[in-house]
């Protein structure tokens, strides 16, 4: 049984079609590659995923709940998480207080609790606590975590976005271009990261990525994006010489 | 069962300021009134900062809040015909600045949801519309006083009821910023896509914002009607909205500590022009004006501004 | 029926003086994304270079009105350009790269420190603005009267506006405004010159303030220093209905708004006058922010 499953999923922004009818499975333990040239849609297919925007038709069924027409935050406690195209971070928040934030849904007590501090707050604060320490510590973070994390630099940035949705316990991880704007030391970094992640947490990730290397590198599986419409499917081998993809990056038969 | 020390903070608040009021006639009476009223700014302040500062919403209608729990708590202490001296007077009073700091509340429930859906400058400007409608109903409802103003009310006000609500408003900011769940907060003020997407409603944390916020002002208006024992609509324009909001900017958004300070030095500040009263507004918005241009992260914040890209760049549809 | 027919003249008179300021918010907005809350203060002060200027300009024309009445609305219009200007440079130039929120704060002191400085310096009480239009009545049957004013304000502020579509869609700079609007980014890469752009635009925003005030003072001639609160609040409103940096939307909100408000206050209640444009501003904040005939804005993600 996959875990999400993508069914005929279209998106026009007014006239213009940025993905039309994109049938997609991921299954639990899947490392998938969305790829594509630029303006393909596999943002908005992320976008769509996780409720930014809603799909203008078909359906997304996630651990068999469908999921469109639900908020973002729900969509979010579900079990999906996701890093951005532009690294989104709190820009007033420390490391820890950034994970901290992903902690969130594991209190049980709520506003008057919070503030009288009775009832199970502390119990709760103290096994957030431990949670924190032990995800800054498994990704060495550990002493940048009281560092404004807007202050880091990019590389480590990148890595704790992707701890801040790891934070969140999701079933599946959409990780959108995260090795934009890294050097090579970065992404080799960036590539034990996401392996390291799937170690651990044996959970399904849902890449979007345009340096071929890291993708090739980690991805099992690649589905190939072209103007919104997906053109190729297969494992890095078969899509490497796939003749459609060839043209579709380079825009022209290759003889 | 265990205390935590943020109770014990509160408490000895409470009784501190209790014991303050018996000594409170040997005040010199301007002394007094100036105290009076920083507490009440700083309890404005600070409620505007929940929703301004911590939650990152532009409110630009606080003063309508205010009024709503000045003129209900006036309301209820007339109805139930209460009078500085007597004994009742205690309770009745409490009853009455929590009535007024729940009928404000469901105000902030009202004009947060719809506000919601707004950004930025519209929802400063809808706000600011609120604040105004309220204002005008007011002014219209004749069993209020209209614009004649509602008078008699009974000064109940002292130095235990002002200070124990400052206390009780610090406390509450602090033990919340201090949570995991107020945490939310500052990620929805920093980042309302990137909150929604680790699972936090962006939604709610706004309206606890806006009704927690508007609670506080309708006690800090109770608090107030109750000293000056006259008030009428006038009294809740933009103007005021617009100075609690300077105390707010120019402590800090988001800071505690800042906003406290602000609000006493913005209080004390046109007592000391007296002289040059009519200086007063000038002076002040040149002030602010290059307050934001220097230092618009606040006089008291250690903290460099945080820069946020510019707004998003559209793009032709 | 020729009462409703006043009722509407009067309307589209205070409607296209609306017009004339919901233009600048909106061509501000436009291209700086803000609302320049300092914009009705503009219009005061239009309104008060008007007072001062006039008499010693209409005696050079030995009284007559025809010709001193354009100079005086000229050097207004280039007086509240240069404030525009000025106000740009110092107080939201500086600002560009902040957060809204500092400089919507910023424009609230400007407006206030215009507000009260003009108290200062002006006096706080009411003044009475000279005559610039020759009274007469245009038309006077037994079922209508209009008289002078209201078709001078009409005729004029219409003139502007198409003055103003023609700088836009005609010339260079007006292009060059557009294009600003759209997208800043690509706009400098094209080789425009953003300042020159904003400076431009501030100009062409105050000018229409300053004529609006002119108008609105041979209208209702009491003029004193916080008289730009309130029409520079409906004209706001007006440019949000219109849809905010569309100026085909803020001159119809401006009528809209003139109109309506002329209605209320004739036909229902004088008391209602000013919370027309904040209902009407609630209302479409709620159901249509994007405004009439605005374009929606999204946050890409």
């Amino acid at each position: 049984m996959s875990l999400l499953n993508v069914d005929n999923c279209t998106k026009n922004f007014g006239g213009l079609a940025a993905v039309s009818d994109l049938c997609m499975e991921v299954g639990t333990h899947d490392l998938l590659g969305l790829i594509g040239p630029n303006g393909a849609g596999k943002t908005t297919v992320f976008n769509m995923i996780t409720g930014v925007h809603h799909p203008t038709g078909g359906r997304i069924v996630f651990d068999g709940i469908g999921l469109v027409g639900r908020k973002a935050h729900e969509i979010a406690r579900l079990g999906i998480a996701r890093t951005f195209q532009n690294i989104r971070l709190f820009p007033s928040l420390t490391v820890y207080e950034t994970v901290q934030v992903a902690f969130n849904r594991n209190v049980r007590y709520g506003f008057s609790h919070a503030i009288s501090r009775l009832g199970s707050f502390h119990e709760d604060e103290a096994a957030v606590r431990n949670n924190i320490m032990e995800i800054l510590e498994f990704f060495d973070l550990t002493e940048v975590r009281d560092e404004q994390a807007t202050s880091l630099p990019y590389g480590l940035q990148r890595r704790v976005e992707i701890v801040r949705a790891l934070a969140t316990r999701p079933k599946l991880l959409l990780l959108d271009e995260p090795a934009a704007g890294m050097n090579p030391s970065e992404k080799v970094s960036l590539m034990n990261l996401i392996k390291l992640v799937r170690e651990k947490y044996d959970i399904a990730i849902l890449l979007i990525e345009h340096d071929m290397k890291v993708v090739m590198g980690i991805c099992e599986r690649l589905i190939v994006l072209d103007y919104g419409v997906k053109i190729a499917e297969g494992t890095p081998r078969e899509i490497q010489n796939h003749p459609k993809v060839i043209e579709a990056y380079l825009g022209e038969q290759v003889q | 069962m265990k205390l935590d020390k943020s109770i014990v903070f509160l408490i000895s608040a409470f009784v501190i300021s209790g014991l303050a009021t018996t000594i409170e006639n040997r005040l010199n009476p301007y002394y007094f009134q100036i105290l009076i009223y920083i507490g009440i700014y700083i309890i404005l302040a600070s409620s505007l900062n929940i929703i301004n500062g911590y939650a990152g919403q532009f409110s630009l209608g606080h003063a309508g809040f205010m009024a709503i729990g000045a003129y209900t708590s006036a309301v209820i202490t007339s109805a139930l015909h209460v009078s500085r001296g007597s004994v009742f007077s205690f309770p009745a009073f409490a009853i009455a600045l929590l009535f007024g700091g729940i009928v404000a509340s469901l105000f902030g429930l009202i004009v947060g949801i719809p506000s919601l859906r707004l950004k930025g400058d519209y929802l400063a400007i809808t706000t600011l519309g609120f604040g105004e409608i309220i204002r005008v109903i007011v002014q219209n409802l004749d069993f209020l006083g209209a614009a004649r103003g509602f008078t008699g009310i009974p000064k109940l006000t002292n130095s235990f009821w002002v200070f124990s609500t400052v206390a009780l408003v610090i406390f509450v900011i602090y033990n919340l910023v201090n949570s995991t769940y107020g945490k939310a907060f500052l990620a929805v003020r920093d980042d309302e896509v990137a909150a929604e997407a680790v699972g936090i409603s962006s939604t709610r944390v706004k309206v606890v914002a806006f009704v927690t916020g508007a609670f506080f002002a309708g006690i800090a208006g109770g608090l107030y009607a109750h000293f000056v024992t006259y008030i009428n609509p006038m009294q809740f324009s933009f103007i005021k909205s617009f100075e609690i909001v300077v105390m707010v900017i120019i402590g800090g958004m988001g800071s505690l500590l800042g906003v406290i300070l602000s609000a006493t030095l913005l209080t004390i500040l046109p007592e000391a022009l007296r002289g040059v009263a009519q200086y007063r507004m000038v002076i002040y918005s040149l002030l602010l004006v290059i307050i934001m241009i220097t230092r618009p992260q606040g006089l008291f914040v250690k903290r460099r501004s945080i820069k946020k890209n510019a707004a998003p760049q559209t793009e032709l549809s | 029926m020729s009462e409703l027919l006043q009722q509407i003249i009067n309307g589209i008179s205070l409607g296209s003086i609306y017009a004339l300021i919901a233009l600048g918010y909106t061509m501000i907005y436009g291209i700086l994304r803000f609302i320049n809350f300092a914009h009705g203060d503009v219009f005061m002060v239009g309104a008060f270079i008007g007072y001062y200027l006039a008499p010693h300009v209409i005696p050079l024309f030995g009284g007559n009105l025809i010709l001193a009445a354009p100079i005086v609305l000229i050097v207004s219009m280039a007086g509240c350009s240069l404030l525009g200007v000025t106000i740009e440079k110092l107080a939201y130039r500086p600002l560009r790269a902040r957060p809204k929120l500092t400089v919507l704060i910023t424009a609230i002191g400007v407006s206030l420190f215009l507000e009260f400085g003009g108290q200062l310096v002006f006096g706080p009480d009411p003044k009475l603005f000279p005559q610039l239009i020759p009274s007469g009545t245009v038309v006077n049957t037994s079922n209508l009267v209009i008289n002078s004013n209201s078709i001078v304000v009409i005729v004029t502020a219409f003139a502007l506006m198409m003055l103003l579509r023609f700088i836009v869609y005609n010339t260079k700079i007006g292009t060059a405004m557009r294009a600003v609007s759209y997208n800043h980014y690509a706009a400098s890469l094209m080789g425009i010159n953003i300042d020159t752009v904003i400076t431009f635009t501030f100009i062409l925003g105050s000018s229409l303030a300053a004529a609006a005030a002119i108008l609105y003072a041979t209208v209702y001639p009491s003029i004193n220093p916080l008289m730009g609160i309130f029409p520079g609040l409906k004209a706001f409103v007006a440019a949000v209905l219109g849809g905010i940096g569309n100026l085909a939307g803020a001159a119809l909100g401006g009528l809209i708004i003139g109109v309506t408000e002329t209605f209320v206050v004739g036909y229902i209640s004088p008391t209602f006058r000013d919370a027309i444009a904040f209902s009407i501003l609630i209302l479409i904040l709620l159901f249509k922010p994007s405004g009439l005939l605005g374009r929606h804005e999204s946050e890409k993600v």
